[in-house]
């Protein structure tokens, strides 16, 4: 994944500071740009509307209210993304089952990986944890 | 649009209409259980209550829910029988909500053509919805009406029930109650479950943090304990009261008193009692932990004749919520200044984790005297980052 996210702009969507933090800090030492960190829907969906984006990294739950709505504007701006949560597959609405998704806790060189492959082409299946 | 209900002045209860209703519904309760759903529908018509109604039974087949109009009055009663998907529309809204409903019908697309409104109860068995009781009518219905249709939906309730136990199987209400606390508990659990998980990836966060920071093995191993049991005494706090809130002045006792520091002369806690969310608990509580450790490394806890000082208070901001302004002090420390390395982490905590995750605005003073340290933060706004 070496200079995979180099100079890409990436969305960081996460309400908890210290992981919206270590997030951020991570993804500018793989060269990529940081849109954000957002800690609340309305401030992502501003971005999201207002700013060019290559990719996004979306926390489920956003102190009490679901990202969906956003996941939805992003997926009709063709702009890939992935979730971040604590929830299982089965608390994730049908429509956003083959998003790919991170389970919490994560490791930070697998968050890395798995926004990398965003960029891997769409002929790839489903990535292996989002199932 | 049900809000609207409370505004509007409710007639005269007409007792001596609904004891007449209620009497035939008993009777037909003891004899003829079955007839009891359309009886009630006929009853709200015929005394022009309504001028149609209606009860829905939520029916489920091959993984879909459907709604069987078991019983119709007025211009709609030719339907009587078939199915809808709940899915759709303010029926399914009523038994999702589980609550009643007001909707004004002014685009005439029920299929009975009428305008006006329609009014909806949810019908429970087991405090789970199965059903629902509708009627409709192109006056304005008021709070009277909604004391009524909701006395008359227990009788509904109750031969919904009677037709379970008589092991009619027209009733999916096994399955139902039984989804519904399966419901219940799967969203508890999903909480939970993102609640633990989220909590272990800061704590992880935390704790590479704290390794940065640096200092021996046995620095980082205590400043990383002392910062898990700060966030356990919250977690712990929250299980204390039911909504989850925790008492500002016990976060901040709790956290003195885990390093052995009780009321004295010199410490001074003063300010109205004020309730955090577990968000704000859990933030405001690592503050007051690195805050703490500060003082009683380097600073007010340390040296003698120094003292602390935290106080509060409640005010009101321009939009007219509330903001709790809260300013930590020390005073009579000396100037030498002892540049604390495990600063960066509390210091990053307050300046910058309270502002992106509470909305706070912060201030972080090291000067002579020690450290005065001032946190003002939204409440009740309880959504994180909630700014607005």
């Amino acid at each position: 994944m070496a200079g995979a996210l180099q100079g890409k702009r990436i969305l960081v969507v996460e309400d908890e500071y210290f992981i919206a933090a270590d997030l951020k800090r991570a993804l500018c030492g793989t060269g990529a740009e940081v849109i954000g960190p957002a800690g609340n829907l309305a401030e992502a969906q501003h971005l999201a509307g207002t700013t060019r984006l290559d990719a996004a990294v979306l926390d489920v739950n956003l102190g009490g209210t679901p990202s969906f709505s956003l996941a939805e504007q992003l997926r009709s701006d063709a702009v890939p993304h992935l979730f971040l949560t604590g929830y299982d597959s089965w608390s994730i609405p049908a429509g956003h089952r083959t998003t790919p998704r991170l389970p919490k806790p994560f490791a930070m060189p697998v968050v890395m990986e798995a926004i990398a492959k965003l960029f891997g082409g769409d002929h790839e299946p489903p990535l292996p944890f989002s199932s | 649009m049900t809000d609207e209900l409370a505004r509007r002045t409710a007639r005269l209860s007409d007792h001596a209409l609904e004891n007449r209703m209620l009497s035939i519904l008993a009777r037909q309760l003891a004899e003829q259980p079955g007839e009891v759903l359309q009886t009630l529908t006929d009853l709200l018509v015929a005394n022009g209550l309504a001028q149609s109604a209606g009860i829905g039974i939520v029916m489920m087949q091959q993984g879909d829910d459907l709604f069987r109009w078991d019983a119709l009055s007025g211009g709609i009663a030719r339907l009587k029988g078939v199915t809808t998907p709940v899915d759709k529309g303010p029926c399914g809204d009523v038994v999702r909500q589980n609550q009643l409903l007001l909707l004004r019908r002014a685009d005439g697309s029920a299929q009975d053509g009428a305008k006006g409104e329609m009014m909806l109860v949810p019908l429970q068995i087991d405090g789970v919805p199965v059903g629902m009781l509708w009627m409709a009518h192109d006056r304005a219905f008021d709070q009277e009406d909604a004391r009524l249709l909701t006395s008359l939906s227990v009788f509904a309730s109750a031969a919904l029930r009677w037709r379970h136990h008589a092991r009619d199987n027209s009733v999916a209400v096994d399955a139902l109650v039984a989804r519904g606390l399966q419901e219940r508990q799967r969203l508890l659990l999903a909480e939970l479950q993102n609640r633990v998980r989220n909590i272990l990836t800061v704590v992880r966060s935390v704790f590479s943090r704290t390794v940065e920071h640096g200092g021996t093995l046995e620095e980082v191993g205590s400043h990383f304990r002392g910062r898990l049991d700060a966030l356990a005494r919250t977690q712990l706090g929250m299980t204390h009261s039911l909504a989850g809130n925790i008492d500002l002045e016990n976060l901040i006792r709790d956290e003195l008193v885990s390093v052995g520091i009780g009321d004295g002369p010199l410490v001074g806690i003063e300010g109205p009692d004020v309730a955090l969310d577990p968000n704000q608990a859990e933030l405001l509580g690592l503050a007051f932990h690195e805050l703490t450790i500060n003082a009683l490394k380097y600073g007010a806890l340390r040296v003698p004749g120094a003292s602390l000082k935290i106080s509060w208070a409640v005010n009101m901001e321009q939009g007219g919520g509330r903001r709790l302004d809260l300013i930590w002090q020390e005073q009579g420390v000396p100037a030498v200044s002892v540049q604390p390395h495990h600063e960066g982490f509390g210091r990053e905590l307050i300046e910058d984790a309270l502002p992106y995750q509470l909305g706070a605005t912060t201030r972080l003073d090291i000067g002579s005297g020690g450290i005065r340290c001032s946190i003002s933060v939204p409440l009740r706004s309880g959504a994180a980052g909630d700014k607005e």
